[in-house]
């Protein structure tokens, strides 16, 4: 028996799905307390919440393990601040950053706080939070490298995208000017002004983002 | 090459800075820049600003990688505005390796206990979920396993279908497709298929609810209880590799429906989750009873392989029901 026209003349309705944006019904969802949904949002955001703790180097397994647990967490109580006209991926990203960098801030205090003699924690540390000890000078400069990446790019992403293109050619695939001028039809002496307008630009986006604040 | 300017004595080559930073002069014009940066703490101060720029650009080159979030996005969606991210994330060995994680990333059961204690914590006083209490599976199978299961089981299908109508008493409308997040816990040892040399692949199966000329929306709490009810054992997941009715969900969700007739609905299936057989099962209220029809469907002809309907009017007859549509996969 070959099925066609099933259901005549009237559409399918789809529930438990919404249609325009299945990311806000999760959301919902999740609001709502259902375990489901909580764990279908942890299931699909994981690989994108360690990758986004991976990107603060000079982690160790264990470190990303406790940070990407804390960050869910934080997802729990700072979901319901997710405004649906946007990303949720973004939102979860941004909600990851900020507790690295709290994280972070909270590391780097602690060990200005820290008496100088070594004491042994034979307790195993509290839970949830990441053992101070294991983060050397070399881990401490990782991590604040990757601070640095992030307003470098948060810079770079104000800048046209022509400046962009050719920052990116010239320091990132680190191609010859001659090879750069291939790609843009345009002499080398040009494209040599252009780069360093497009470095001006970019270091007065850096110095108004640090002295605003959101560098730090 | 053509400079902008060329130095002369007492003028201050700036146009020559960057083109000397970056060693595009040749050895004189160098030598030249570098006599007057040495003279000239305006000019200093202007390139140390140009090479400190540069240098922090390598140095931090992650800087030109998009965000986490917008890789995963570009995997998902094939979504490029710019047409950048195609090229950049094939060409770099970080953002290449994350978006593989994420095209294979799957969908498991376990949400860690901390996270789970953290949602009830902070949902407790609005948890809609309505699901029975997780039923005990032994090795004799789905339905036959116990007859406290089946009454369980049977009690959430008749409370939720009861729970539907009564929030819903009039005016009838089109056929509703129940989708859930709804993901079979402690089932991986079984849903996952086996490895050697134990004869072909088996065919993939998902369950779909529909429910007809229902007057609204059927509440998600109740929809989610009725896919936990049909979850699977392990003698059906001897035969059949279970869709999770997440993957269901997930194909259908942003899915364009909008002809009246199945292919459509079997196309999204058939491309998105790559099923072989769709067990649909259709819920309409029948005055104060409900029509229960079952059919097992070969999605890749399109033909029913088996059907059986029922009347149901209480629990002993939801579920005689229930155990036919089983009988259709025996």
């Amino acid at each position: 028996m070959t099925i066609s026209n099933f259901y005549d003349r009237s559409a399918w309705h789809i529930m438990g799905s919404h249609r325009e944006n299945p990311d806000a019904l999760l959301v919902e969802e999740c609001l709502s307390g259902s375990q489901h949904a909580w764990s279908e949002f942890y299931h699909r955001f994981l690989p994108l919440v360690r990758s986004t703790v991976r990107r603060q180097k000079g982690l160790n397994s264990s470190d990303i393990d406790d940070l990407t647990q804390n960050i869910f967490l934080h997802l729990v109580d700072g979901l319901n601040d997710y405004d649906t006209r946007y990303s949720l991926p973004r939102f979860v990203c941004r909600v990851a950053e900020r507790t690295c960098i709290d994280e972070y801030r909270g590391l780097k205090a602690a060990k200005r706080h820290a008496p100088t003699d070594p004491i042994d924690h034979h307790d195993g540390g509290e839970e949830g939070s990441l053992t101070i000890q294991a983060l050397g000078e070399s881990q401490e400069d990782e991590l604040s490298r990757a601070q640095i990446a992030a307003v470098l790019r948060k810079a770079l992403k104000s800048l046209g995208s022509r400046c962009r293109d050719l920052l990116s050619m010239r320091y990132y695939e680190e191609l010859p000017y001659r090879r750069i001028s291939e790609v843009f039809h345009a002499t080398d002496n040009t494209l040599t002004v252009q780069v360093r307008r497009c470095i001006e630009e970019l270091r007065a986006v850096w110095d108004e983002l640090m002295r605003t604040g959101v560098g730090r | 090459m053509k400079r902008p300017d060329e130095t002369q004595p007492g003028d201050h080559p700036k146009d020559l800075l960057f083109h000397y930073l970056e060693g595009e002069l040749d050895p004189g014009e160098s030598a030249n820049v570098k006599r007057h940066l040495d003279a000239c703490s305006e000019c200093l101060k202007e390139f140390r600003m140009l090479d400190e720029t540069v240098s922090m650009l390598r140095v931090n080159r992650e800087a030109f990688c998009p965000e986490a979030w917008e890789v995963y996005e570009f995997v998902k969606t094939g979504s490029d505005p710019e047409g950048s991210l195609t090229r950049h994330v094939s060409g770099c060995p970080t953002c290449s390796q994350e978006a593989e994680a994420y095209r294979t990333s799957v969908h498991s059961s376990a949400l860690p206990e901390a996270i789970k204690e953290k949602v009830e914590k902070r949902f407790s006083k609005n948890v809609t979920d309505f699901r029975p209490p997780e039923p005990r599976l032994t090795s004799s199978g789905w339905f036959s396993s116990s007859i406290k299961r089946r009454i369980v089981v049977c009690g959430a299908l008749a409370a939720s279908i009861a729970l539907v109508v009564l929030m819903y008493p009039r005016g009838a409308v089109g056929p509703r497709i129940g989708l859930s997040p709804t993901i079979w816990e402690q089932t991986e040892h079984y849903l996952t298929p086996k490895a050697g040399p134990l004869g072909p692949p088996k065919t993939n199966l998902a369950v779909l609810f529909v429910f007809r000329e229902f007057p609204g929306p059927v509440p998600q709490a109740d929809i989610d209880s009725l896919y936990q009810a049909v979850k699977p054992g392990p003698e059906l997941s001897e035969r059949f590799q279970f869709i999770q009715p997440v993957q269901v969900r997930d194909a259908l969700g942003g899915a364009r429906l909008g002809s009246d007739n199945r292919e459509a609905l079997y196309k999204v299936l058939r491309d998105k989750v790559y099923l072989q057989r769709l067990l649909l099962l259709t819920v309409s209220p029948k005055g104060t009873a409900f029509r229960i029809e079952g059919e097992l469907i070969d999605l890749t002809s399109g033909q029913i392989l088996k059907s059986q309907s029922g009347q149901v009017a209480g629990k002993s007859q939801l579920m005689s029901t229930i155990g036919e549509w089983l009988s259709l996969m025996e």
